[in-house]
């Protein structure tokens, strides 16, 4: 089972600092965080704004550093592997956001988006590599050259899904990617989500405030409150 | 108190086409009274809110129609007038209350802003007003020293709210005010929109995309597609009888507690940007109840159940139980 596992976090802790005119105040986001994720399993962090999710995400993605506790993402402690092992490791995420009109640059073609993956990777691909991509998000090869703003929210999120897993990562971690959608485009963006997890077998941390969502995708669900992480399957709910 | 008859509200591009956004809009809405606007992002929901409250941007306007507010068609008020309306007599809440509020003046400065442009009351009184005002929408007073940035979502919607109150207007359009909140904020802002409506007794448009939010605190919904009105009716009886294919699909995608892991969720295949607007049924693209008919002629609104109203072919050429059968 260990060699399945994706994400691992132990005991993390974080403490921002909150500057007053008169003293510093300490305010405790994350009180020892744990988390294991196997491959193709799908697991929910839920809980209400400001609670630590989106900082539990940005200390994943190295984006903020932990006060201490361990991260292991695909079996490597991130704090003791090497800067260009590390920057491999993290080419195997891919994350799509919340608000997939502010996640894509608006001025890039929707070519120039999906190739910057391999580019930042300095990996080869080909035109048919993005054109493939965006057939399996039902979107078509002429739009290669469209921006952004020419298509509408849910096709915006699919080019997002596209992007995020052009580099077939193993581990998709989900902010929220339906929270900005219609209740029609969001059956469209959840099925087709399942259907790419059957496909490539990759692990899902799917971040959400809706529980009836996070129960309908998810095997088990974790729930964030006040920096403590509670674990449940999601048939307890 | 307000009556939208056949309003039509078209925009002008840089050619000089004209292209109608929201077509033949027609609604009646009581004193004290709900009414959901639901439909897709682009359905035109805000936009014939903004036409309320005559904040339309310049290139789209109002080709058509009326709309009566106790009485008096607003659309032929002078600037002077229809600005004495806003405020007092009708007010807005938006969607994202972080850009609608300026992030260089304190919340104490928003407040006093309304009352020094549209009251003669001193500073004090404002003050005390402001006071007032907060307690109902249950803000601290220590608040009023904060900047927009300073405070929650929730936090940020209250004062929208007091900032729409502070006139105490006898309309309040709210433009999906809880679509950026996490589950249990938008359940209070619910809450306490509904409070405040029975304390002022005043009408709400409640417009969102969300239909269960819309059943619970709405007396009446209104489905629109692409501009047009397709269903129309109390809140009960549209959810216990969708009478329009779109209607249903969107009751049938909404996720609740209920639905079984593994089997795909309900779709309404395509956008509405993929389907013509200018023949026929506007839906009749992602439609799978479509005839001959429905791509000749715009389906009109009938009423098909008892003050339940619908632009729909099929529904109305098969009975109920065929109909829920055939759904």
């Amino acid at each position: 089972m260990a060699c399945n596992t994706v994400l691992e976090l132990r005991e993390i802790k974080k403490t921002y600092l909150k500057d007053s005119l008169l003293h510093k105040q300490k305010i405790e986001v994350l009180k020892g965080a744990n988390l294991t994720l196997q491959q193709g399993r799908t697991l929910a962090l839920i809980g209400p704004s400001g609670c630590g999710k989106t900082t539990l995400l940005k200390i994943i993605l190295g984006l903020e550093k932990q006060d201490s506790g361990v991260i292991k993402l695909f079996g490597k402690d991130t704090l003791q592997t090497p800067k260009k092992e590390l920057r491999k490791a993290m080419s195997k995420i891919g994350v799509i956001f919340q608000d997939p009109y502010s996640a894509l640059d608006p001025r890039q073609t929707i070519e120039q988006i999906l190739s910057e993956p391999f580019i930042i990777n300095k990996r080869p691909y080909t035109k048919q590599t993005l054109i493939h991509a965006l057939k399996e998000v039902s979107l078509s090869e002429f739009d290669l050259k469209k921006y952004p703003h020419q298509f509408s929210g849910g096709q915006r999120q699919r080019i997002n899904i596209a992007r995020a897993l052009i580099l077939k990562p193993e581990l998709i971690i989900a902010d929220e990617p339906t929270s900005a959608l219609d209740v029609s485009v969001q059956a469209q963006i959840v099925n087709l989500l399942t259907r790419m997890q059957k496909k490539y077998n990759f692990a899902l941390l799917f971040i959400s405030h809706n529980l009836a969502l996070c129960k309908y995708l998810c095997q088990n669900i974790v729930s964030v409150k006040q920096g403590i992480l509670t674990e449940k399957s999601g048939d307890e709910l | 108190m307000l009556e939208v008859k056949n309003l039509t509200i078209s925009i002008k591009n840089k050619k000089g086409k004209i292209f109608p956004l929201v077509k033949n809009l027609s609604y009646k809405l009581e004193g004290g009274k709900t009414l959901a606007i639901v439909g897709e992002s682009g359905c035109g929901k805000t936009i014939q809110a903004l036409s309320l409250m005559g904040l339309l941007p310049p290139n789209i306007s109002v080709t058509q129609g009326q709309i009566l507010f106790e009485g008096k068609n607003i659309l032929q008020l002078s600037k002077k007038e229809r600005r004495n309306l806003n405020g007092k007599e009708m007010a807005l809440v938006f969607q994202d209350a972080l850009t609608a509020l300026n992030p260089v003046v304190t919340i104490r400065e928003h407040l006093l802003e309304v009352f020094a442009a549209r009251t003669d009351l001193y500073l004090d009184e404002a003050e005390e007003e402001i006071k007032k005002l907060l307690e109902q929408v249950e803000l601290p007073q220590s608040i009023l020293s904060s900047y927009p940035h300073q405070i929650s979502g929730g936090q940020r919607q209250r004062v929208m709210l007091a900032l729409a109150l502070a006139l105490k207007p006898k309309l309040l359009i709210a433009d999906e005010p809880t679509t950026a909140l996490d589950v249990n904020t938008q359940e209070q802002i619910l809450k306490l929109i509904q409070k405040l409506q029975k304390t002022y007794k005043m009408a709400v448009i409640f417009i969102t995309h969300d239909l269960i939010l819309a059943k619970e605190i709405a007396d009446k919904i209104l489905v629109l597609y692409s501009g047009n009105k397709i269903e129309e009716a109390q809140a009960n009886e549209l959810f216990s009888n969708p009478l329009h294919p779109y209607t249903y699909g969107l009751f049938k995608s909404i996720i609740t507690k209920d639905t079984p892991k593994g089997i795909p969720l309900f779709e309404i295949y395509g956008s509405p940007r993929g389907s013509s607007r200018f023949y026929g049924c506007p839906f009749k693209n992602r439609c799978k109840k479509t005839s001959r008919v429905c791509f000749k002629f715009v389906p009109p609104l009938e009423e098909l159940r008892p003050h339940h109203y619908c632009a729909c072919f099929w529904a109305k050429s098969v009975d109920s139980q065929r109909r829920l059968n055939g759904l």
